[in-house]
């Protein structure tokens, strides 16, 4: 049996709105207008006992509301949800000793004290024994490399230090099922890839259950074999990541600038415009051809910025949408 | 037992912290010392150009003995905490504690009495020098059974001031900014409890609504019992009403709470 299991999960927010002004300030103190926002709309999957699935989608599709949901943190409107064996939002003791949660723009971590305190606290809270305790421990410091900086007050971590130091407090425990948020978010190449790392060994040693959001597809395409992509709050692909890193790599953005104004009809024979001001443009171009093509436009033309890049999420899923009819079955 | 040793650490952690901001705790002391020195000129005023040796009830030397002591306790009952509940709930950060097997409201009680155990025996010293000091200048009077007993009871007005603030935190679940409602709940907390000046002050009328209550049993009542003005049954019946007020606002927080859990959205992302 699936260790995740989410059938037809709903979560709507109310909130208010404004219109611009001070007038419509002291209008919304006697008259607001309340809104119903659908964050998710009747999301069903499946997640299977050691998988590592990557969740995919732009910003405000519904990723970290659907985490919350998973972990407990807000109840749903509608649907279920069961997490091995629970219904997260019960909080269950027994539920909480099997799960934890690490989100890249939240802490746990107490900022006034060094980490290696919140993790005497979770040891206690866990209620894990001395010598497990010190066992674990020393696997993670090792393996995350931080032994150095476990003294340190968290506030005068940097943010890659503080990273791998919510890593090691979320895992203390050894959770079956983790939950990532943007574990990565804003650091540099080389944390990144320890992270990253760290993860894939811990996945294999541990045999856990891992749902991981990014906005890196990066992180994406090297931990997992399966990807869910949600947008505007339903889900879009759910299948082999394979198909998906196919059609973002399919093509390639090359965004360039230049010393002086090039006309348009020079650029156009690179690729498909995407934008474009006189001094710089974006080319749309295949990835096939991308090896010929920037060299052609480095020699061709007055070029002083060469960026190539993976095209944004939102038009990848649109394109997946024009190609879902061919390919999927 | 594995039970409570979460909690246990959650104290030291608490202590940990108040030794970590030291210079924070003395600035606070040097603070509170402000307030009883504007207060100790202007009530030898009143005592120096009033006819009569007793006002409100109160000898000068019981007066000096109620404002210092006043400033004392109203400086270790302060909380605090309650921005720091706002800050999680309006940035997330209380998501934790859905999620770890710990609660919210112990967490919070007990790392801010683990924050307050360092100041409490600086304030125990400080009191007892403070006592000696007005026993020989101004002939103040005290039992000793009575100091015993007032220092039995801050634990409990500690306690009943956390519960209190804890309450009022909740307003955070529906305010974004519920700044103005802690500060002026600090203010009438303040007033209320007796912790500028004895409740005597406000007249009888005042008095006999402010004794019904909770904040009068935070300052006002431990004090009242160091000046020696209550008897053996009226220290009894304030400690059961102090037990039975810790009881009724706590109820009143978790009924609080579960409307909030509704409200709350865990911001961000």
């Amino acid at each position: 049996m699936a260790i995740i299991q989410v059938k037809d999960l709903t979560k709507n927010y109310d909130y208010y709105s404004k219109e611009q002004g001070l007038k419509n300030s002291f209008k919304n103190v006697f008259n607001r207008k309340k809104l119903i926002k659908e964050a998710v709309k009747s999301i069903s999957f499946d997640i299977e006992k050691g998988e590592i699935v990557g969740f995919i989608g732009p910003n405000g599709a519904g990723k970290t509301t659907t985490l919350k949901m998973l972990s407990g943190i807000i109840v749903p409107t509608g649907g279920s949800a069961v997490v091995n064996g629970f219904k997260p939002w019960e909080r269950k003791k027994q539920f909480k000793m099997n799960f934890s949660i690490v989100m890249g723009q939240k802490t746990q971590l107490n900022w006034d004290l060094p980490a290696l305190e919140t993790f005497y606290l979770n040891k206690h809270i866990y209620e894990i024994n001395d010598t497990e305790f010190k066992k674990t421990l020393d696997g993670l410091t090792e393996q995350l490399d931080v032994a150095d900086f476990i003294k340190k007050q968290v506030r005068r971590l940097s943010l890659g230090e503080r990273m791998r130091m919510e890593f090691i407090a979320a895992l203390l425990h050894k959770p079956k099922v983790l939950l990532l948020d943007e574990p990565t978010i804003g650091l540099d190449l080389i944390s990144q890839r320890t992270i990253r790392e760290f993860i894939r060994n811990y996945n294999q040693e541990t045999g856990s259950t891992i749902l991981l959001t990014s906005h890196y597809m990066g992180d994406i395409e090297s931990l997992c074999k399966r990807a869910i992509i949600i947008n505007e709050g339903v889900i879009a692909y759910d299948g082999e990541l394979s198909h998906v890193s196919d059609t973002i790599n399919k093509i390639k953005l090359i965004k360039v600038q230049f010393t002086e104004k090039v006309p348009k009809s020079d650029i156009e024979k690179f690729g498909v415009i995407k934008e474009y001001d006189g001094v710089s443009a974006v080319i749309e171009a295949d990835k096939n051809g991308l090896k010929e093509c920037s060299k052609a436009i480095l020699d061709t033309l007055p070029v002083v910025d060469f960026n190539i890049e993976d095209i944004p999420i939102e038009e990848a899923i649109s394109l997946m949408y024009e190609k879902g009819g061919e390919t999927e079955e | 037992m594995k039970g409570i040793s979460k909690y246990t650490t959650v104290v030291k952690l608490g202590i940990q912290e108040a030794v970590e901001y030291r210079i924070d705790f003395l600035f606070n002391m040097i603070n509170g010392c402000f307030t009883v020195f504007i207060q100790f000129f202007m009530w030898t005023a009143i005592y120096g150009t009033s006819e009569n040796d007793v006002l409100y009830g109160f000898s000068y030397p019981q007066m000096m003995v109620y404002i210092i002591m006043a400033g004392i306790l109203a400086n270790v009952t302060s909380t605090g905490f309650e921005y720091e509940i706002a800050d999680d709930i309006r940035e997330g950060t209380l998501s934790r504690f859905l999620v770890q097997p710990i609660a919210y409201f112990p967490y919070r009680t007990v790392l801010f009495l683990g924050r307050k155990i360092l100041a409490f025996v600086v304030i125990v010293v400080v009191s007892a020098v403070t006592l000696t000091v007005l026993h020989f200048t101004l002939g103040a009077e005290f039992a000793a059974m009575n100091i015993l007993l007032t220092f039995l009871i801050v634990p409990l007005s500690l306690l009943l001031n956390s519960v209190i603030f804890y309450c009022v935190s909740m307003a955070a679940f529906w305010m974004t900014r519920a700044w103005g409602v802690f500060q002026g709940m600090g203010v009438i907390s303040m007033v209320l409890s007796g912790g500028i000046f004895p409740l005597d002050v406000f007249g009888e009328t005042a008095k006999s609504i402010f004794m019904l209550l909770p904040f009068q049993y935070v300052v006002y009542f431990p004090l009242n019992i160091i000046c020696g003005n209550m008897n053996g049954n009226d220290i009894l019946f304030g400690i059961a009403a102090q037990i039975f007020w810790i009881v009724a606002v706590y109820g009143l927080s978790r009924i609080l709470w579960r409307l909030g859990m509704k409200k709350y959205i865990a911001a961000g992302g």
